[in-house]
């Protein structure tokens, strides 16, 4: 018997989950079901257009947003009269408006470089039924240099993967779709990116990531909170003094 | 079964209908218990095996729908929420290596004599606790989990020639674990080990 044999008898006599067990499992799965279904009812019809289900745009602005609302493309059925952004809106499930939001939640702070993108391009049967969608983009991540980390916390090194922003489709175009409050991510680009680290993954958080262009922080146009402010045109060295001088808030994990 | 849908048609259609997710659950929930089961032991397996699903299921507008089998991408999950107890995986690998105990095994799983079958049992869990984190997973995943190379490198999201190197190094150690008492007759395990197993398994009957 090889090494590979014996191994595979190792602890293989234990015994399979009783129902009990099962059933435990189960009824957290069918209660993040329901959460889900809960936030799409309550969000239903503030604006018309699409609802993204929780799991997209958990990974769209970092894991901090419960749903999101895309102004539908059919009010721009033109291709005269469709913009060249469509901006998203989002709830956000904890504010990151200040410095001190920042370190309350994230694990380290970082210079990254997004390296590469590949496109997510999966309609749902609905979405495909109505023939529009949003694209969203697998975005590889290299971290260039941290300027802050939380004591005690994983460290990120090397490359990361995140979800992020991509396209709204409709009548085989493409327009460019952002969560307002958020930057677009180019591939080739630096971000100062503050990163959480949750459940064994590494998460950016979406509106607290700025592009960092000519040796400064220089936020999107619709990066418009105190955080944005207190970074914007600041060198790295003077955006690693913000976060090392803020405080987290009392209740931060 | 005729057109019956992929996993990824199942991930895709769960975006718009989320109970559909159900069905993965029901797939593969056994399976993911029982690695994770091997790995940490049967309370933490329970938690470890609920939160894989329920983060698969909040994050799965990541999951590539193209792909036929969902399977390596749960496996994945289930590994990086083991990332948290290593230490404690490694710890209790010691001591199964120490004592000829396995802490992993509790007395109401009702084994007999409450170890594996394999007289290696404790020289496995001491070259086990000796691997690197990274050759840990790869190993099991391949062992345990029954992960092609291919569905390795999916699960953990590393490049295919890394899992062979590691799986080749894991492999490596292993066997050179096992070669000294593989000289011995029948693989017999040390004598203080079987009467420690004994008592163990009277005191708790």
């Amino acid at each position: 018997m090889d090494e590979l044999e014996q191994l595979k008898t190792f602890r293989a006599e234990l015994p399979a989950p009783d129902q009990e067990t099962v059933e435990r499992s189960r009824a957290s799965l069918d209660r993040a079901i329901g959460s889900e279904q809960h936030s799409r009812r309550r969000l239903s019809t503030p604006r018309r257009g699409l609802i993204l289900a929780g799991a997209t745009i958990g990974a769209l602005v970092a894991a901090v947003a419960l749903a999101v609302v895309v102004p539908s493309l059919r009010d721009t059925s033109s291709s005269s009269a469709r913009p060249s952004v469509i901006y998203g809106d989002g709830l956000l499930a904890f504010a990151l408006d200040t410095p001190s939001d920042v370190v309350s939640h994230a694990d380290q702070v970082s210079l990254v470089t997004a390296v590469s993108s590949t496109d997510l391009n999966n309609p749902t049967p609905d979405e495909a039924a109505a023939g529009e969608w949003l694209i969203m983009r697998n975005v590889t991540f290299r971290v260039d240099r941290t300027l802050w980390r939380r004591t005690g916390s994983p460290q990120l090194t090397g490359t990361t993967q995140a979800v992020e922003d991509g396209w709204a489709y409709k009548d085989s175009e493409r327009t460019k779709f952002i969560m307002r409050g958020t930057t677009w991510i180019e591939v080739g680009s630096q971000y100062v990116m503050p990163l959480s680290f949750t459940n064994g993954e590494w998460a950016p958080l979406g509106p607290a990531v700025f592009p960092y262009v000519n040796g400064k922080s220089v936020p999107a146009v619709t990066q418009e909170s105190p955080l944005a402010q207190a970074v914007a045109g600041r060198s790295l060295e003077q955006v690693a003094a913000i976060y090392a001088a803020a405080k987290p808030k009392p209740d931060a994990r | 079964m005729l057109n019956e849908a992929s996993e990824g048609d199942i991930v895709a259609g769960s975006l718009a209908e989320p109970a559909r997710f159900g069905i993965l659950f029901d797939r593969y929930y056994a399976a993911i218990y029982a690695y994770l089961r091997r790995r940490v032991g049967a309370d933490e397996a329970e938690d470890l095996a609920a939160e894989t699903f329920v983060r698969a299921f909040r994050t799965r507008g990541r999951f590539d729908v193209a792909r036929p089998s969902a399977r390596p991408w749960l496996f994945g999950i289930a590994t990086n929420l083991l990332l948290h107890h290593w230490r404690r995986e490694r710890r209790r690998l010691q001591a199964y290596a120490r004592t000829g105990i396995d802490p992993v095994v509790s007395p109401a799983d009702e084994i007999d004599e409450r170890v594996d079958a394999t007289a290696a049992g404790p020289v496995l869990a001491r070259a086990l606790a000796s691997l690197s984190v990274g050759e840990r997973d790869v190993l099991l995943l391949h062992a345990w989990a029954e992960l092609s190379d291919a569905e390795i490198a999916e699960a953990l999201g590393t490049a295919l020639g890394t899992v062979h190197s590691r799986l080749s190094r894991a492999r490596q150690r292993i066997r050179e674990a096992l070669a000294p008492i593989g000289k011995e007759e029948g693989a017999t395990p040390p004598d203080e080990t079987r009467t420690r197993r004994r008592e163990w398994t009277n005191s708790s009957s």
